[in-house]
């Protein structure tokens, strides 16, 4: 074989290229400009983010990627009221994973999902794996709180507005944060309480208010994965007991606490499980929970996938459905059997998106699947083009 | 592979087996309650220079098999253990590998020694500063709480009071009898 190059061929080359050339001529080519970035359109009502992937759950689309700097943490996220900004807390190092840390709100743009600005705060925020607790903003959507474990617990208070910290306020015994009414944050503490902070309007401290033994830490403990309803915070505790917090008029009230299993489940040993076990459907009223059975209860529900996908009238505390989870990975093994996974078996995560016709989104190791909530029929029984898995967030509208 | 979920499993499972007896869980309720209660001053659960004179002095008692094993995620120590085990990655079960900070704050357990039939109160500290070693990851979660119950919680990067967060691999150290 020669390494220099074949008359005939050069020749065949040139000709083709003539022809090529030829052919253009008589046709309008539209060229590429260069250097064009999208950007989104307003945001539909099933866009979803996972973790910091957003996906369009309706059509399978990928639709971009939060610019955050470590994609490795699990993504808490809020809004502005005006659906333009979202902010992430970030963690740096100067030199990489060492060097002088700095700790910031990073607010992103939420149409081109780029960094907009950011407010450094003191470099004490939480690193938990747990996701929902870690931020909140009040419900007037002014004041940002991140909480923060050193292991001295307190909060670092944003004001989004302004773009500026405003303060840190001590919470001892308590940890977690959660929006609770227009100027307070509520807190769980490691007795049982819920702790109630609440700000001035330039988000100063007023107050901080206890209310005594909202559940029983020793004999059952509640699950840090709380959800909104309306004006109420749900949480499942590990036994299976939804316990409901009024947060509507500042100071949280303690709701009657009732049994997602009834007597025949408890016989049959159902556990609420998952890594993100509940969704609320706002409209109508229903409640989505992961459940599985197992033998022995277990010691972190958040290990172990579940295997059905339950739904409660949350007006009447009937379960009123009850689905297969999906997806199931055929090689599911117990909680902690794989690195980075948990049981495989069924769901770890679930979500359901808002107005007149939801989806009920759920994630495993494996994929994301997309049904009609009401009729359990699938739009997508694993999605294409999204992440295997994550904690789901609703793109808000 | 997503590290972010062996991170989730790291921190979301561990300090067990301490509350599986009812004096036990009176025990550490009673530590975790004092730990917590006193947050608001930066006071450490357990200083790592404490930890490291109390495991000086523990020799482990010859154990058949997998239970006197080290390198085992079936080591006695290890039952609420949830990380990647120091002896696979350079150090021992009471010491952090090569160029890495032991944590100053951890979160505890209690393992039955199965030489004796003792309970034992084991500090779970993570060697931190460098990125997670990746060799023998080991779960075995007994009695873990949600995050906020702190102090018994590996819900939480328990290198969190060190000048970098970053995890490698986490030891158990003895620290004495859990019922002496």
């Amino acid at each position: 074989m020669t390494s220099g190059t074949h008359p005939i061929r050069t020749y065949t080359t040139l000709i083709g290229l003539a022809l090529a050339t030829a052919a253009n001529i008589g046709v309008s080519q539209d060229f590429d400009s260069f250097g064009r970035s999208e950007v989104l359109p307003e945001p539909e009502g099933d866009w979803v983010f996972v973790d910091y992937s957003l996906v369009d759950v309706a059509d399978d689309r990928f639709l971009g990627l939060i610019g955050v700097a470590q994609t490795r943490r699990p993504a808490a996220i809020e809004y502005s009221p005006d659906g333009t900004s979202l902010f992430l807390v970030e963690t740096f190092y100067t030199r990489g994973n060492r060097g002088e840390r700095t700790d910031t709100v990073t607010i992103f743009d939420t149409h081109t999902l780029g960094v907009a600005g950011e407010v450094v705060i003191p470099a004490k925020r939480a690193l938990l794996l747990v996701v929902e607790g870690t931020l909140a903003l009040t419900d007037n959507g002014r004041f940002l709180g991140v909480f923060n474990l050193t292991p001295a617990t307190s909060i670092s208070v944003v004001d989004i507005e302004k773009r500026e910290f405003v303060g840190e306020i001590s919470t001892p015994g308590c940890s977690l944060v959660f929006p609770a009414g227009e100027l307070s944050y509520m807190m769980i503490c490691a007795n049982g309480d819920l702790l109630t902070v609440t700000l001035d309007e330039n988000g100063g401290e007023v107050s901080k208010e206890r209310i005594e033994r909202f559940f029983d830490p020793e004999a059952d403990p509640i699950r840090e994965p709380g959800v909104r309803y309306g004006d109420d915070w749900l949480f499942v505790s590990f036994d299976g007991m939804l316990h409901t917090v009024d947060v509507s008029d500042g100071m949280p009230r303690v709701g009657e606490s009732w049994s997602l299993l009834n007597a025949s489940d408890r016989e049959q040993n159902w556990r609420i499980t998952g890594r993100q076990p509940l969704a609320v459907h706002q409209q109508s009223g229903r409640l989505y929970v992961l459940a599985r059975q197992n033998d022995e209860p277990l010691d972190d529900p958040a290990d172990w996938d579940g295997t059905e996908i339950w739904s409660f009238d949350l007006a009447t505390r009937e379960r009123v459905q009850r689905l297969e989870a999906r997806p199931a990975s055929a090689n599911a093994g117990g909680a902690g059997a794989t690195l980075g996974s948990t049981s495989g078996d069924g769901a770890s995560n679930i979500l359901v998106t808002q107005g007149d016709e939801p989806l009920l989104v759920t994630a495993g190791d494996t994929g994301i699947s997309v049904r009609h909530p009401l009729t359990g029929e699938y739009v997508h029984e694993r999605l294409e083009n999204a992440p295997a898995s994550g904690w789901l967030t609703l793109r808000m509208p | 592979m997503d590290s972010r979920n062996w991170f989730d499993r790291r921190f979301e499972t561990g300090a067990r087996y301490m509350a599986r007896l009812t004096s036990r869980r009176s025990f550490l309720t009673r530590l975790g309650t004092l730990l917590v209660g006193t947050a608001s001053i930066p006071l450490l659960p357990l200083s790592r220079a404490a930890a490291q004179a109390a495991d000086a002095g523990f020799k482990d008692p010859d154990i058949e098999g997998d239970a006197g094993d080290p390198m085992s995620c079936n080591y006695w120590r290890y039952c609420s253990i949830d990380g990647f085990m120091s002896p696979c990655c350079g150090g021992s079960a009471s010491s952090c590998p090569p160029g890495t900070e032991m944590s100053a704050v951890t979160w505890i357990g209690t393992c039955r020694n199965p030489a004796d039939g003792n309970d034992y109160l084991i500090s779970y500290n993570d060697c931190c500063g460098k990125s997670p070693c990746g060799q023998c990851f080991c779960n075995n979660n007994e009695d873990d709480m949600p995050a906020y119950v702190t102090a018994r919680s590996n819900n939480i990067n328990w290198c969190l009071a060190h000048s970098t967060t970053a995890y490698n691999s986490t030891v158990a150290l003895v620290l004495g009898r859990a019922d002496g």
